[in-house]
């Protein structure tokens, strides 16, 4: 597999604004992310001529704003740990380039900050690296108003990707999904590149899953909808998945309104509390009952759902 | 020895530490900071006091001569002030652990009276037997009067397990005070800057400044008798060395320490060349981890393996030269032909070797590390200053491993170190060490890095850090250390792109496809 780097994430991260530690931090993330991505996986980050150098004159402009040592550091290891795959063998490039969709590119790649052409920077990038015949992917920074669309009720809010793939059909027989990865279960569960990473998943073992729309993967199918107030995921059975009413996002679990009318009878009441995947409450396996609050104990039966 | 360990030193108007500043030792504790910081200061309070115990005159507070060498108290005091009439002097503070064997203290209080001694004392002593660790503090104040140095004040804290304060006032209405209560019939006596009370006037057993008699001989008796151990016994090496002789004279006694410059190392090897010491070899580079066992070899021997763990091929031995002397080598070389790194890593090892509290003890062998940790009647207090030098960089990253694997076995070292190789290697360490290891936790627990800053007003002050499990430095990353490289690394990196603007890279047109996006009804 072949990682390619979104330039965003090299961009300087609003070095003006009154908190540049908390965007060093978030930097730091995100380089995190694609680090432990690459290496369990064993990705190659190839540094393609094609945008890895324009690239860097970008991140010599982050790299020299940076206050934080671990900032610099995570900065210097993303660019090492690409270095390694400079001898990465590829096709050359055709000329013309043909086959690349543009709604995407124009999405992720103009605008907000970067300079003009790095859309067609990264087609050129892209393109070369699904010729070599291995599945590609794109490491993505989650910037609003982009990629990224936020929802919010109070204190429940909803992080809706709106980009979560790019197409691209260089000579070859179908057109290639690359998927724009923002964390590294997108690998493993692709839907969540576009929903929620932390939603439980059948694969989780999950007593309540989060069951997929019917053709998740299409822009057409609705995945946010408004239930009880608040910004949901709307899942196969119709129902909401809202992250609970609790500054920070603390809470390690969803708020599942109970839409179908069967289940809400079998289960015993309309709204449940789930475990999250990736929850850091001791005990807790993605997709069980995470807590029943005081006024429901003894309504709820804990039978669970399939997909 | 009691089971003594230092656990923190403070200074105040002690060199270019002018307030208060308290640092807390670990079994590995390592000092970063810019040349001419106050890395240094921090070692040198221990030597002084160290070699104030050497002094034979017990009378003498602080000895100014010797590594720590001053012209009179006032050159160590912050801002070296002008002579005048009294000068406020450094203080010094030192917190340690140590044993109280509750037999022995009663022993030497003869049998006192155990209820009363509770009621004006602590109350733990009341019912206690058997030997208790206990936590206390000696602060060391100092002035200058008249040109003369003396202890103004000396401050005893018993810290734990229950908190009590005796202040001795040697000096201008000599006093002894029990946690703020005057006890006039208590008579202090000070040997260089270690106290002892005295009872005068023969009040009862049931007197309360009996009580506070012999509240001292419980509480700080022995605990002063572990201090006194734990100065006495620091090694320290410095960062120079002395070039050796291709023929060393033979000692004739063996001797105690390998020396500032590390001048004893030949003799000390030739004598105890066959003698045991006890020692983990240095963790594995490839999957380091707590060692199980500490092996007992005759000291060459644990020298070669030692060597051979940092990476140093050449073995050394020791070659007798009938009635003129003997000849270390390494491989055919004798030590003043071989690199000048290997002339300054020999007494480095040697030391870490010697510092072995059972050394020259036992049989040869290997014993679980609980085991020897058990048996070991203390630990020995190392200062090192620059280890790194004049080494080849593999080996100064090495060294962490041999420094940790010291700091495991009942060694408690200080390092001076401006090796960025070293620093990093004990970073990578804990990074790779698995999460929740017995290695991560104990490298966690037991390192702590200083970062040693000094002012435009020349006043240092220290910053103390964990490592991470991610292999950072917590709180508060040592300025200007460990960036160089790195750093230097991406100026390269940029500097070569700004040559390779117009690299020529072929530039493919991009024919846009502006329609719907192929969105397959197959599911990826």
């Amino acid at each position: 597999m072949i990682g390619l780097l979104d330039p965003m994430m090299l961009t300087a991260r609003a070095a003006d604004l009154a908190k540049p530690e908390k965007h060093e931090r978030e930097l730091e993330q995100d380089i995190r992310i694609v680090l432990e991505t690459c290496r369990k996986r064993n990705i190659a980050l190839v540094p393609l001529n094609e945008y890895w150098e324009d690239l860097w004159r970008i991140g010599v402009v982050l790299e020299r704003s940076l206050s934080r040592r671990e900032a610099k550091s995570a900065l210097q290891e993303l660019r090492k740990y690409a270095e390694r795959w400079r001898d990465y063998s590829l096709p050359p490039l055709p000329s013309p380039v043909v086959g690349v969709w543009q709604g995407g590119f124009a999405q992720m790649f103009t605008g907000h900050g970067l300079a003009k052409g790095w859309d067609e920077r990264m087609a050129r990038a892209i393109v070369r690296a699904v010729l070599s015949s291995n599945e590609v992917v794109v490491f993505c920074r989650r910037v609003s108003n982009r990629n990224l669309r936020i929802h919010g009720a109070g204190s429940s809010t909803l992080h809706e990707n709106t980009r979560w793939t790019l197409y691209v059909q260089p000579s070859v027989p179908m057109p290639c999904r690359v998927l724009c990865v923002h964390h590294p279960r997108n690998l493993d569960e692709q839907w969540t590149a576009r929903f929620d990473w932390r939603l439980p998943a059948a694969s989780d073992g999950a007593r309540y899953p989060f069951c997929l729309p019917d053709q998740w993967w299409k822009g057409s199918t609705v995945a946010v909808r408004t239930i009880a107030s608040k910004p949901a995921w709307a899942d196969a059975h119709g129902n909401g998945w809202t992250r609970p009413n609790i500054p920070n996002g603390a809470g390690h679990h969803w708020d599942v309104f109970i839409q179908d009318a069967r289940a809400r009878e079998r289960i015993g009441v309309d709204q449940i509390n789930v475990a999250e995947f990736g929850s850091s409450d001791r005990g807790k396996r993605a997709g069980d009952i995470h807590h029943i609050p005081t006024d429901k104990e003894g309504l709820v039966n804990d039978v669970g759902w399939a997909c | 020895m009691k089971k003594g360990k230092l656990v923190a030193i403070s200074v105040e108007r002690f060199k270019s530490y002018s307030a208060p500043t308290r640092v807390e030792l670990a079994p590995l504790t390592i000092v970063l900071g810019r040349n001419n910081s106050g890395k240094s200061t921090l070692i040198q309070a221990l030597l002084l006091l160290k070699q104030t115990l050497a002094e034979v005159r017990p009378e003498v507070p602080l000895r100014l001569d010797g590594l720590v060498d001053a012209l009179s108290l006032r050159e160590l005091t912050s801002g070296w002030p002008p002579a005048n009439g009294k000068i406020v002097g450094p203080s010094i503070e030192l917190e340690w652990e140590s044993e109280i064997d509750i037999e022995e203290a009663v022993a030497e209080a003869r049998n006192p009276d155990r209820t009363n001694l509770a009621k004006h004392t602590v109350k733990w002593l009341g019912a206690a037997t058997g030997v208790h660790t206990v936590r206390t503090r000696l602060r060391i104040d100092t002035e200058e009067v008249t040109g003369s140095a003396r202890i103004s004040q000396l401050t005893l804290d018993a810290i734990s397990p229950e908190p009590v304060t005796v202040v001795i006032r040697p000096h201008e209405e000599p006093s002894v005070t029990w946690a703020g209560q005057s006890a006039p019939k208590l008579v202090a006596e000070v040997e260089h800057f270690i106290p002892y009370v005295n009872i005068t006037g023969g009040p009862g057993p049931r007197d309360k400044q009996r009580a506070y008699r012999n509240g001292f001989l419980f509480l700080f008796a022995q605990p002063l008798h572990a201090l006194k151990s734990i100065l006495s016994g620091l090694q320290y090496l410095g960062s120079t060395r002395q070039p050796p002789p291709s023929l060393f004279k033979i000692a004739t006694t063996a001797p105690n320490e390998i020396g500032v410059s590390g001048e004893l190392a030949a003799q000390l090897l030739h004598r105890r060349q066959k003698d045991l010491v006890h020692f983990a070899r240095p963790l594995q580079v490839a999957a380091p981890s707590v060692p199980a066992e500490v092996q007992a070899a005759p000291l060459v021997e644990a020298v070669n393996e030692t060597l051979a763990a940092l990476g140093i091929s050449a073995p050394l031995k020791v070659e007798e030269i009938q009635d003129v002397g003997f000849r270390v080598l390494f491989g055919s070389a004798s030590l003043s032909h071989v690199g000048r790194g290997l002339g300054y890593l020999l007494p480095l090892i040697e030391l870490g070797l010697i510092a072995d509290p059972l050394h020259f003890d036992g049989q040869a062998g290997s014993m679980p590390l609980a085991t020897y940790a058990a048996r070991c009647p203390g630990y020995t207090h190392i200062a090192l200053e620059e280890p790194e030098a004049h080494l080849h960089p593999k080996v100064a990253s090495h060294l962490a491993h041999w420094l940790v694997s010291l700091a495991m076995t009942n060694r408690r070292l200080i390092v001076e170190t401006h090796s960025d190789h070293l620093v990093r290697r004990l970073r990578g360490l804990v990074a790779r060490a698995g999460q929740g290891s017995e290695l991560e936790r104990w490298l966690l627990d037991n390192v702590v890095v200083l970062g040693v800053e000094q002012d435009a007003a020349g006043l240092s002050t220290v910053t103390s850090s964990h490592l991470t499990a991610e292999g950072g430095v917590g709180e508060v990353w040592p300025a200007d250390f460990m960036d160089e490289a790195t750093d230097e690394e991406s100026a390269i990196y940029y500097a070569k792109l700004d040559k390779t603007k117009d690299s020529g890279v072929a530039t493919s047109i991009v024919e846009w496809n502006e329609g719907d996006e192929p969105e397959a009804d197959k599911a990826p």
